[in-house]
């Protein structure tokens, strides 16, 4: 039946030791979104009378303790923010649901604003924005069935939807590594543009009886060494260039991205585009990983029509972002399992509407 | 059960049997089809026969004595047989066994009383050529030695010096010029070229096997050259692939060679392991299309999809002036070497299938990496250019 | 019948088909689903659960432990993946019957607990597997219904092989319609050959023809029925060997390419590389190898793949017998038809 493995001896594999789970002094690169996200209207934090809702903890974050790049934690912006929208929740002593909504928005407005400025927090702003949009779209879905115009119970019910999804973000990159380490077969050649956090740790997470190489499309080496040291995986760092004479031999292409449009395509590191291009008329598969949370209401008709304030770095004026339309990707793998393209789109309506 | 609906009841027509066919080439004719009463025109039956009928068909060679026309010269008559029973296999052969029988009948030519020797020659062989056209399917090669010939024969000096016995010679001589210059050479030539791409390590998927696709594999393990060959297999090809295998057989050669086989359908199970798809050309069209051996177009296509070069190998005496975008403009083709030729016996049953078979295709150059020729390495595109310059050729279609 | 008679009926029918699938003995994917459901009745008549979460549990298990009986075959899981959603909804409807509480799906993680003991809840799975047994039934008929919609007047078209689905949607084709029909023969088992021959017989055109004549013809065509062994959940097929090549040709030259497929043939598995290595068949050789003299065979490797895998792109329509679908509308399929996880 099965054809025999080769590569049964070299076997570099993804160690099963698990991430340098938070190094303490790691966690204070992350902290630029916590403290400064604190929402401007509430002074201080009451603690909440409810019984169902547990002191909201700023959980260490995981990441790579070696590599002090904030690249690799651009997710925690995204946690931060949610944090800080259940801590409004959590304090707010207004007496009407619409107030606690409107209070709500607000702060996901505010967010964003104290976030421009930093090179880190424009990477995550998609993210950031699409985030706060869900975690108010959820925490607000199941008011409907609360006949009661009781402002504490639907507080309470606001808290426990938004822990839920709170917990779902936190998990995100777990399941995703867990639907994406089967998209990766034994001998498979993989070409990864960027750092993205979710693609190495999926690497990460593959078996460890799967041989697999890696080819990284990235400006310095610092990746490699890094990968090398903690994961033990074969890694060749590639310049963007090199792109179209190694397409021919690899197997599968695998992005992380910023963003991802309402038509499935998605916003991602300048480089994509030209990738995805080249990946299509060869034929190789194409696989993004994205957190759900990085599903947005953007949808840019081509390049142009890409915000510029997302497009362009702030301080280098340099184009920082492509787009990618969907028809380039073959799969989207999300926490909500792998999805083509134009599966995004139902699962926003489904969100927004 | 999902074939519930017998359809029974549709048969209810008048039977749409029509045996009043009483001429000989209608009943040659493909006839699966059962006829809608009423509703189907006789003449255009279905979309996979020609606009016109075509004007040569199938014969064959049992009943080709029957005929009333005049008959052939014996020598071309055995041609005809081996031909249309695959005994002379590959358009290589085809054209060296032609031209060695057009040698033997130039002669044994005896002159009739009170004409030229030139031009009742030419005469002659241009009439039993084309009754052999009818008998036997008549391979790109094979017509463009004959034009070959009697182009020579047209452009002989015919001067009150030279005796009927001189001229002789000199066409005789020719013609052998023709067999070594090239088809011989041209085989040696692409060998050459074609070792330039066999790389060590190479996973190398061959299909319409030619005698140029046999050399090159022979001379590239005789070199040395460690490569793994994948042999797509079809009923058709049978007899190609053993006369490979036989070939490759040497102990020696098995050392460097290793042989995997699919069937043809199986051809993408092994597509995404090799690295080149070696295919032989049957004839060349001047807008670079490639004639092989039917399924080479898929393959080519298989090919470009996972990115893997498409080699054909083609001799230039299979150069043919025409450009068809696909097969159906190939009427001699189709009607000819292209249907089967023996349609069974049961075919007037009306609800039997029509069963052709389709011996070539046409692959179009955009799917063609390289073709190798005995004169380069060329895209397909511009082979007829290289060989207009070669030969001179004028770009304008002759007047005759 | 006692209760020990039904347990022990629905034990051998288990192991029956256990057996005919890891023997290869069975003709044909419709018989399994078939065979599959008739099993997940009697367990369901026997009295060896007694709430819905081991109904789920036990579909689920004798799911795993058909698929390992043979790979290749999705009909089995197929089917019985679809009851444990079907047994989920008929609970939740039982449960908060009268309630007005529903649950979001966008609230994956949710955990609902199964255990409780519904009275009605096996006539309602029986019911289901009722109407899962006549859509299986009528599953060809119903897809050839729409036969009119797709094929219009003097249309030529191609079909790939043999399947029974495609035979009665041309046979339908053909009552409204003059149309002419190509039949590839499909190595190395040259089914197309029956099917030209039934075809034929009910007065349709019928040209059959090797495998390696699809290029030529594909400029005569204009469409392509082919019926698939699955629908992967991408929108891709696993279908007979050789369907990538003759769709990639109708790709060439633009022909549509109509996919009938059953609903049972609709299965969650994603295809991860285009050999298919971890679910294909591959079948003895046998009938590849004639050469005259054995010998010369000595150092030949042959393989004989049973499936291709298509890619989504080559596929323009897919007709179920639920309505027709864009290939990139399955995953929306798939989420109505089977629990995620």
């Amino acid at each position: 039946m099965g054809r025999k493995k080769h590569h049964k001896s070299n076997v570099p594999q993804s160690q099963p030791k698990p991430l340098p789970s938070s190094v303490p002094s790691a966690s204070v690169n992350v902290d630029p979104g916590g403290p400064s996200i604190d929402p401007p209207p509430q002074p201080s934090l009451p603690p909440p009378p409810q019984n169902p809702v547990p002191p909201v903890q700023l959980k260490p974050v995981k990441m790579p303790g070696a590599l002090e790049d904030p690249i690799l934690v651009a997710e925690t912006p995204v946690l931060a923010a949610v944090r800080a929208l259940l801590r409004v929740i959590e304090t707010y002593n207004g007496s009407t649901v619409n107030g606690l909504i409107s209070e709500l928005k607000s702060a996901a407005n505010a967010n964003n604003v104290v976030k421009q400025g930093t090179p880190v927090l424009t990477k995550s702003k998609l993210a950031v924005d699409s985030a706060c949009a869900q975690f108010i779209r959820y925490a607000t879905l199941t008011l409907s069935s609360i006949e009661a115009e009781d402002v504490s119970k639907c507080r309470e019910q606001m808290m426990c939807e938004g822990l839920k999804y709170l917990k779902r973000c936190e998990r995100s990159i777990e399941k995703i590594s867990r639907w994406a380490v089967t998209l990766i077969f034994d001998g498979a050649r993989i070409l990864v543009h960027g750092d993205s956090f979710v693609v190495l740790e999926t690497l990460r997470c593959v078996p460890k009886n799967i041989y697999f190489s890696v080819f990284i499309v990235l400006d310095n080496d610092k990746v490699a060494t890094f990968f090398e040291d903690n994961y033990n995986i074969d890694v060749r760092v590639v310049r963007d260039a090199e792109v179209g004479t190694l397409m021919e031999s690899m197997d599968l292409v695998l992005v992380g991205a910023e963003a991802v449009s309402k038509n499935g395509g998605i916003i991602n590191r300048v480089g994509t585009l030209p990738l995805a291009i080249c990946s299509r008329e060869m034929h190789k598969p194409m696989y993004v990983l994205a957190e759900s949370f990085k599903f947005s209401v953007l949808y840019p008709l081509n390049q142009e029509d890409v915000p510029e304030e997302i497009r362009e770095d702030e301080i280098t004026k340099r184009i920082r972002v492509d787009y990618t339309p969907p028809k380039y990707i073959t799969f989207l793998v999300t926490d909500r399992g792998l999805l083509t393209p134009t599966a995004v789109c139902d699962e926003l309506i489904e969100l927004y509407t | 059960m999902d074939c519930k609906e017998d359809s029974k009841s549709n048969s209810g027509g008048p039977p749409a049997e029509d045996k009043s066919r009483d001429d000989v080439r209608a009943q040659r004719k493909p006839n699966g089809w059962q006829k809608q009463p009423g509703r189907a025109k006789p003449k255009k039956e279905s979309v996979l026969q020609l606009s016109t009928t075509p004007n040569r068909l199938p014969e064959q060679i049992s009943c080709c004595s029957a005929e009333a026309s005049p008959p052939l010269h014996p020598l071309f008559h055995s041609i005809a047989i081996k031909i249309s029973n695959n005994v002379i296999r590959g358009a290589n052969s085809r054209c060296v066994k032609l031209l060695g029988a057009i040698k033997d009948f130039v002669q044994s030519y005896e002159l009739p009383p009170g004409t030229s020797w030139k031009h009742s020659l030419s005469a002659d062989l241009k009439a039993s050529m084309d009754l052999l056209k009818t008998q036997c399917p008549f391979a790109i090669s094979m017509s463009n030695s004959l034009d070959f010939v009697l182009s020579s024969l047209h452009n002989m000096n015919e001067g009150e010096d030279r005796s009927v016995n001189d001229l002789k010679g000199d066409l005789l001589k020719m013609i052998d010029q023709y067999v070594e210059e090239k088809v011989e050479k041209a085989v040696e030539a692409i060998v050459i070229y074609g070792l330039e791409k066999i790389a060590p390590g190479d996973k190398i998927m061959v299909y319409s096997i030619t005698e140029a696709v046999i050399a090159l594999l022979l001379k590239a393990a005789e070199n040395g050259i460690h490569f793994e060959l994948i042999v797509i297999q079809t009923p058709e090809s049978m007899e190609e692939i053993s006369e490979l295998l036989n070939k490759l057989k040497n102990p020696i050669l098995n050392k460097v060679i290793e042989v995997n086989s699919v069937n043809f359908s199986n051809a993408l199970y092994r597509m995404v392991h090799c690295t080149k798809l070696l295919l032989g050309g049957h004839g060349l069209f001047t807008n670079g299309g490639v004639l092989a051996q039917a399924g080479s177009g898929q393959l080519a296509l298989l090919a470009a999809t996972y990115n893997k070069p498409a080699l054909f190998l083609c001799e230039t005496f299979k150069f043919c002036d025409r450009s068809p975008l696909d097969l159906f403009s190939l009427d001699e083709f189709i009607s000819g070497a292209m249907w089967n030729q023996n349609q069974p016996e049961n075919s007037k049953n009306d609800e039997e299938p029509f069963e052709p078979k389709i011996m070539f295709d046409v692959t179009p150059s955009t799917l063609v990496t390289v073709v190798i020729t005995d004169i380069d390495m060329l895209p397909s595109n511009s082979v007829p250019v290289v060989l207009r310059v070669q030969e001179g050729r004028s770009l304008v279609k002759n007047a005759s | 019948m006692t209760t020990a008679s039904k347990e022990s009926q629905y034990m051998a029918l288990l192991q029956q088909l256990e057996t005919s699938l890891k023997r290869g003995r069975y003709v044909r994917s419709h018989e399994l689903a078939t065979r599959t459901l008739r099993l997940a009745e009697k367990y369901v008549q026997s009295d060896s659960w007694k709430n819905a979460e081991e109904v789920m549990q036990w579909l689920e298990n004798t799911a795993d432990r058909l698929t390992k009986a043979a790979v290749s075959e999705s009909a089995p899981s197929n089917v019985l993946k679809r009851l444990i959603k079907t047994v989920q909804e008929d609970f939740m409807t039982r449960k908060n019957k009268g309630k007005l509480h529903t649950i979001s799906r966008l609230d994956s993680d949710a955990k609902v607990d199964y255990s409780e003991e519904l009275p009605d809840l096996r006539s309602d799975i029986l019911g289901a597997i009722l109407d899962l047994s006549s859509e299986l039934e009528n599953g060809a008929e119903s897809i050839a219904e729409d036969a009119e919609k797709h094929i219009n007047a003097n249309e030529v078209i191609m079909t790939i092989g043999r399947s029974r689905t495609v035979e009665a949607f041309l046979k339908r084709a053909a009552k409204v319609n003059k149309l002419e029909v190509i039949i590839v023969k499909c190595g190395p088992f040259y089914q197309g050959k029956d099917l030209a021959k039934i075809l034929s017989k009910s007065k349709i055109k019928t040209t059959v023809v090797n495998d390696t004549a699809a290029f030529s013809l594909m400029s005569r065509v204009d469409k392509i029925v082919i019926g698939t062994h699955t629908v992967l959940a991408n929108g891709g097929l696993k279908a007979i060997a050789g369907c990538h090549q003759i769709l990639l040709t109708s790709k060439y030259f633009n022909v549509p390419v109509l996919v009938l497929a059953a609903s049972y043939k609709l299965s969650p598995e994603y295809p991860f590389s285009a050999e298919m290595k971890i679910t294909n068949r591959f079948v003895s050789p046998e009938e590849l190898i004639d050469y005259k003299n054995g010998q010369m065979i000595d150092n030949v490797q042959v393989y004989a793949p049973v499936f291709d895998y298509v890619p989504p792109e080559l596929v323009s329509l897919f007709i179920f017998n639920m309505g027709s679908h864009a290939p990139s509308y399955i995953h929306r399929l798939l989420h109505d038809t089977y629990t995620q996880g």
